[in-house]
C-alpha cells in the first residue's frame, strides 16, 4: 500500500528496533521456560537465566508420572475434545435456525442469546457451582463439557449465525424444491459450506477451553485438568523451578503447536469478526 | 383440464396487499410470460405458485390438484432462479442429480438421468466439473438441467436472463424457446424485459400493482390492448399519448387536427375529455391526417432512427422514421393512419 | 382475512424448535437461571452447607463496608486508567506494521503468541521471572542493579500485574486494528498526501478518526477483559497479594465463595461485577448503534 513515501519508509527501520525487542520479548517467556525446563534444579539455582549447560529431559519426566501430568493431560484432551465437537454441533444447529428458518420470537431468542455473552462466570459463579451439584454434574468430565459449551455457546452461535446468514437465500429454496427437508438443507448444503466456518470456530473454541482454569476448578474437584494442575503445580513443587518449567512447557506446547500451524486462520477468522463488530 | 389454475388468489404482507386477486388458468404446454414493473408482484406470484410463499388466500392448483398448502416438493414444480442458485460444493452432475439423489436413487440411476439431460442442454463436457469453474451461460444452463432431471409439470422461470450479458442474453432466449419446443412442458416465466415477453410467450400476463391487468397473446396485446397501461408497457419504443376531445360521435380533435374514427363501435360524448394513443412505428404513413413536428434529438440507428421532437402545444412526441434520415432542429410533417389510433378514457380504459 | 396456515410454517417451526432445543436448554440452565438465582442468593447470608436466612441488603452493605472489597474497586479503577495504553499501543504498533515496518509479518505473528497461552501459564512464567529470587533480578544484580521485589511490595505488584496483562493481551489488540486499518480507504489518504500533509498529519487527521468504530471496539474488548478475564493471572502470578495490592472484584467472588465459605456475600459482590459488565455493554450498545448510522 502505497502511503508512505520513500523517506518516510527509510525512518521507519528505527521503529523496527523498539519493535523488534518487544517481539524478542514476545518470545522470550517460552524459550525461558524450556530452557529451565531442562536444567536441573541444581543449575537453575546456581544460574537463573542463563543457558542451559547440560539439558536432560528428566524434569518432562517426573513431570509427567510423578507430578501426575499425564493425568491432567489425558483429563484436558478429553475435555477439551468432547466440548469443542459438542460446540460445533449445537452451534451449527441454532445458527442454522436462527439465520435461515422463519419462527415467531426468533429477534428475541438471537437477542438473549446475545445477551447471555454478557454473563460472565464470576458473576455466576455461585449459583452455577450448586446448579452444577444439583444436576449431579460435579467431579464428573462430562460436566465439565456440558458446563465449558454452556459458557462458550454465545459466541459460537453468534458467529455461525452470522455465516449462515450471509449464505444466499436461494440455495435453501432450490434445496427445498429439489426435495429436501429442513435437515437435509442444512447436513447436505449448510454443512458441508460452513466448513471454514466450523474449522475457525473450532480453533478457537479449543484455545478457550484448553486455557481455561475458572470453570475446571469449580467443576473437576478430584481430578485435574492441566491448567488446575500448573496452578497445583506452583503450590507443592515451589521451590523446584525447572520441573515447574516442565509443566508448563507440557501444558503450553499443544497450543503454540496448534497456532504455529493454523496461524493464518486464526488470523482470518479474527479479522472478519472485528470488521463485522 | 388446466395443467396450472389460479383461483381469487391473495397475499399481504402484514398490513400491505401484494397481489389483489388474481384468477388466472394455464393450459398444459404454454408458455406463459409475467410481465410488469418493478413490485407489480410478478415475482411473488410465481414463488407462491413454487410454495416458498405462503398464500394469504385463494387456491393453487396444478394438474388440478389443490396444492396451495403443500411443500414446494410436492407440487410437481421446478424453479430455475436469477442467480441460478447452483451449490457451490457439488459438482455440476450432484447439482444436478441433488433432486434425485434425496429421492432416494442410487447413484448408477441418477447419474444415468443427469447424463441425458446433459446432453440436451449441450454441458455433458462439464459434469464434473464444479460451479466456479463454469462461465456465467454454462452455469444457467446447469440451472436448467437441474430443473429439467425432475420432470416437473410446470418449469417456473424467475429472471433467469437478468446476469448474463446483453449477448448471451440473447442466445440463452433462443435455447430456451428451443426447450421448450422440444420439452413442451408448461412453462411459467417472470421478467421485467418486455422483449424477453414478446419473444417467448405463448400468452403473456401484464401485472401491476398485484393485479392482471391483461392475459393475451403478444400479438393481440400489441393490437389489441385493453387500457393504457398494456398499450404503454407493450412494445418498444412506448406508444405515444396525446390528449384529444370528442368533436362528435366518432370524430376527436388533436393537436389541432380532426381524425375521424371510422372503425368505433361506441359513441362518443361532445366535449369528452380523452387520451390518443399512437405508436412511434406508425407514425409513418404516406398519406392521412398529417402533424407537424419540430425535431429535438435524433437517435440514428442506421436501418431506422427514433425522432423525439415537440408539437406546435409543446407536447413530447416520439417517432420512428425509417426510409428518411432527419436531422434535429427541422420541421416536419408526420402523416399517419386513423387505423393506428388507440382511444382511452379518463381511467386510462380502451374505447373501442 | 382467513389466513392459510400451510404445513410449510408449522413444519418450520417445529424444526426450528428442534434445532434450537438444546443450545437454548443449555444457556438456560447454566447460564440465565443461575443469573436470576445469584440475584436472589446476594438477599441471604448463605454458606456452603445450604443453610440460607433472608438478610435483604445486609451484603450490599457489608460490601461497600469492606475494606478488602473497597482496594478491589481501588485496584480496579487503577487497571481501568490504563487501558487507554492498552489501546493505543497495539493501535500504533498495527499502523506501523500496516505502512510496512521492516519485518512487519514477523512481528505480528510473534505479538499475538502470548494470546495464545493461558493467563495460568502466562501467570506461572512471569512468577518464577519477577520473583525476588527470581530471573529477573539475578539478571538485575549481574549488571549491577539492586533486585526489587516486584511481586511481594505493593507498589511495584500492581503495576507487575498491569504490565504482564499488557504483555499478554496486546497482540490480539494489534490483530483487530490491521483488520480494521484495511477498511480505511487508500485514496482519501493519497488525497491527503498530494495535499501536503506529512506522515503524522495523515495519522493524525485521516486514519485515526477512520479507525474510531475500532477503536472503540478494541477498547470495550479490552475493558471486559480487564475485569473477566485476569483470574488465572492473579491465582498464579500474586495469589491476589501483597495483602490485596492486586485483588480484583472477580478475583475476591472466588475467593469468598470458596475459600472463605461465604457465597451469599460472594453473590451480592458478583452483582456489582454484573452492574460494571452492564455499564459497559451499555456502553458497547450505544456505540454500536451510533456507528450503524455512520
Amino acid at each position: 500500500m502505497a502511503i508512505s513515501g520513500k523517506r518516510e519508509r527509510r525512518s521507519m527501520w528505527f521503529a523496527s528496533v523498539p519493535m523488534g525487542l518487544l517481539a524478542l520479548s514476545c518470545i522470550y517467556p517460552l524459550y525461558f521456560a524450556l530452557n529451565n525446563a531442562l536444567k536441573d534444579n541444581r543449575g537453575y539455582i546456581l544460574d537463573r537465566f542463563g543457558m542451559v549447560t547440560d539439558p536432560s529431559f528428566e524434569n518432562f519426566v517426573t513431570a509427567w508420572s510423578r507430578a501426575r501430568f499425564s493425568e491432567y493431560f489425558l483429563n484436558s484432551v478429553i475435555t477439551t475434545g468432547g466440548a469443542v465437537a459438542t460446540l460445533l454441533l449445537v452451534s451449527s444447529m441454532a445458527g442454522f435456525a436462527l439465520a435461515v428458518l422463519r419462527f415467531p420470537f426468533r429477534r428475541t431468542v438471537f437477542v438473549l442469546i446475545l445477551a447471555s455473552l454478557m454473563i460472565p462466570v464470576q458473576v455466576i459463579l455461585v449459583p452455577f457451582y450448586q446448579t452444577i451439584i444439583a444436576t449431579g454434574l460435579l467431579n464428573t468430565r462430562i460436566g465439565l463439557i456440558i458446563s465449558y459449551t454452556a459458557f462458550f455457546l454465545p459466541f459460537s452461535i453468534y458467529l455461525m449465525t452470522a455465516f449462515y446468514a450471509g449464505i444466499p437465500r436461494d440455495l435453501t429454496e432450490a434445496a427445498r424444491i429439489d426435495g429436501a427437508r429442513f435437515l437435509q438443507v442444512w447436513w447436505y448444503v449448510m454443512l458441508p459450506m460452513g466448513k471454514p466456518a466450523l474449522l475457525t470456530l473450532g480453533i478457537l473454541n479449543t484455545l478457550y477451553c484448553w486455557n481455561d482454569v475458572l470453570i475446571s476448578l469449580l467443576v473437576l474437584q478430584n481430578e485435574r485438568t492441566l491448567m488446575v494442575g500448573i496452578t497445583a503445580l506452583r503450590g507443592e513443587y515451589t521451590t523446584n523451578v525447572p520441573l515447574l518449567a516442565a509443566g508448563i512447557v507440557l501444558a503450553a506446547a499443544p497450543i503454540v503447536v496448534i497456532y504455529l500451524v493454523f496461524q493464518r486462520r486464526i488470523v482470518a477468522g479474527i479479522a472478519a469478526g472485528a470488521v463485522k463488530g | 383440464m388446466s395443467n396450472l389454475a389460479l383461483e381469487n388468489v391473495h397475499k399481504s404482507f402484514g398490513s400491505v396487499d401484494v397481489i389483489k386477486g388474481v384468477d388466472l388458468e394455464i393450459s398444459p404446454g404454454e408458455f406463459v410470460v409475467f410481465v410488469g414493473p418493478s413490485g407489480c408482484g410478478k415475482s411473488t406470484l410465481l414463488r407462491m405458485i413454487a410454495g416458498l410463499e405462503d398464500v394469504s388466500s385463494g387456491t393453487i392448483s396444478i394438474a388440478d390438484k389443490d396444492v396451495t398448502s403443500l411443500e414446494p416438493y410436492d407440487r410437481g414444480i421446478a424453479m430455475v432462479f436469477q442467480s441460478y442458485a447452483l451449490y457451490p460444493h457439488m459438482t455440476v452432475a450432484e447439482n444436478m442429480g441433488f433432486a434425485l439423489r434425496l429421492a432416494g436413487k442410487s447413484k448408477a440411476e441418477w447419474r444415468l438421468i443427469v447424463e441425458d439431460a446433459a446432453k440436451i442442454l449441450q454441458i455433458d463436457a462439464l459434469l464434473d466439473r464444479k460451479p466456479a469453474e463454469l462461465s456465467g451461460g454454462q452455469r444457467q444452463r446447469v440451472a436448467i438441467g437441474r430443473a429439467i432431471v425432475r420432470k416437473p409439470e410446470v418449469f417456473l422461470f424467475d429472471e433467469p436472463l437478468s446476469n448474463l450479458d446483453a449477448e448471451l442474453r440473447v442466445q440463452t432466449r433462443i435455447e430456451i424457446a428451443r426447450l421448450h419446443q422440444t420439452l413442451d412442458t408448461t412453462m411459467i416465466y417472470v421478467t421485467h424485459d418486455q422483449t424477453e415477453a414478446m419473444t417467448l410467450a405463448d400468452r403473456i400476463v401484464v401485472l401491476r400493482g398485484g393485479k392482471i391487468e391483461q392475459v393475451g397473446k403478444p400479438t393481440d396485446l400489441y393490437d389489441d390492448p385493453d387500457n393504457a397501461f398494456v398499450a404503454g408497457f407493450i412494445g418498444s419504443p412506448a406508444m405515444n399519448f396525446l390528449a384529444c376531445e370528442a368533436v362528435n360521435a366518432n370524430t376527436v380533435r388533436v393537436e389541432g387536427l380532426e381524425v375521424k374514427l371510422p372503425s368505433l363501435k361506441i359513441a362518443l360524448n361532445l366535449g369528452q375529455k380523452l387520451r390518443l394513443g399512437i405508436r412511434p412505428e406508425h407514425l409513418n404513413g404516406t398519406k392521412g391526417p398529417s402533424l407537424k413536428i419540430k425535431m429535438d434529438v435524433v437517435e440514428q440507428l442506421g436501418a431506422t432512427a427514433f425522432v423525439h421532437g415537440k408539437m406546435e402545444s409543446g407536447t413530447p412526441i416520439l417517432v420512428e422514421a425509417r426510409a428518411s434520415r432527419p436531422k434535429a432542429g427541422e420541421l416536419i410533417d408526420v402523416p399517419f393512419a386513423p387505423e393506428y389510433i388507440y382511444l382511452f378514457d379518463g381511467d386510462g380504459q380502451r374505447i373501442r | 382475512m382467513n389466513e392459510i396456515k400451510p404445513k410449510n410454517s408449522r413444519v418450520e417451526r417445529r424444526f426450528a424448535v428442534f434445532f434450537l432445543a438444546p443450545a437454548l436448554l443449555l444457556l438456560i440452565t447454566f447460564r440465565l437461571i443461575p443469573l436470576g438465582w445469584g440475584f436472589l442468593m446476594s438477599f441471604t447470608d448463605a454458606d456452603n452447607t445450604g443453610q440460607a436466612n433472608w438478610v435483604g441488603a445486609a451484603n450490599y452493605i457489608k460490601a461497600i463496608e469492606d475494606p478488602t472489597f473497597q482496594d478491589s474497586i481501588v485496584n480496579t479503577l487503577l487497571l481501568l486508567a490504563t487501558m487507554p495504553i492498552m489501546v493505543m499501543l497495539p493501535m500504533l504498533l498495527a499502523i506501523l506494521i500496516h505502512q510496512g515496518v521492516p519485518g512487519g509479518r514477523f512481528f505480528r505473528a510473534v505479538y499475538f503468541l502470548p494470546a495464545v497461552l493461558s493467563s495460568v501459564i502466562v501467570g506461572a512464567i512471569f512468577n518464577i521471572v519477577l520473583r525476588y529470587d527470581g530471573s529477573l533480578n539475578s539478571f538485575l544484580d549481574s549488571i549491577g542493579i539492586d533486585g526489587v521485589d516486584w511481586l511481594g511490595s505493593s507498589n511495584t505488584a500492581l503495576i507487575s500485574l498491569i504490565a504482564v496483562q499488557l504483555w499478554s493481551t496486546f497482540g490480539m489488540s494489534v490483530l483487530i486494528f490491521m483488520a480494521g486499518l484495511t477498511t480505511v480507504p487508500d485514496d482519501i489518504i493519497e488525497a491527503a498526501r498530494i495535499d501536503g500533509a506529512r506522515f503524522w498529519q495523515r495519522l493524525y487527521f485521516i486514519v485515526i478518526p477512520s479507525l474510531k468504530p475500532i477503536i472503540e471496539f478494541v477498547a470495550v474488548v479490552t475493558t471486559v477483559g480487564l475485569l473477566t478475564n485476569m483470574f488465572g493471572l492473579i491465582y498464579v502470578l500474586t495469589g491476589g497479594g501483597p495483602g490485596t495490592a492486586t485483588t480484583m472484584p472477580e478475583f475476591l467472588i472466588w475467593l469468598e465463595q470458596g475459600k472463605l465459605n461465604r457465597p451469599g456475600y460472594a453473590a451480592a459482590l458478583s452483582m456489582f461485577l454484573f452492574l460494571m459488565m452492564a455499564g459497559v455493554a451499555y456502553a458497547q450498545v450505544r456505540i454500536m448503534s451510533r456507528n450503524a448510522k455512520v
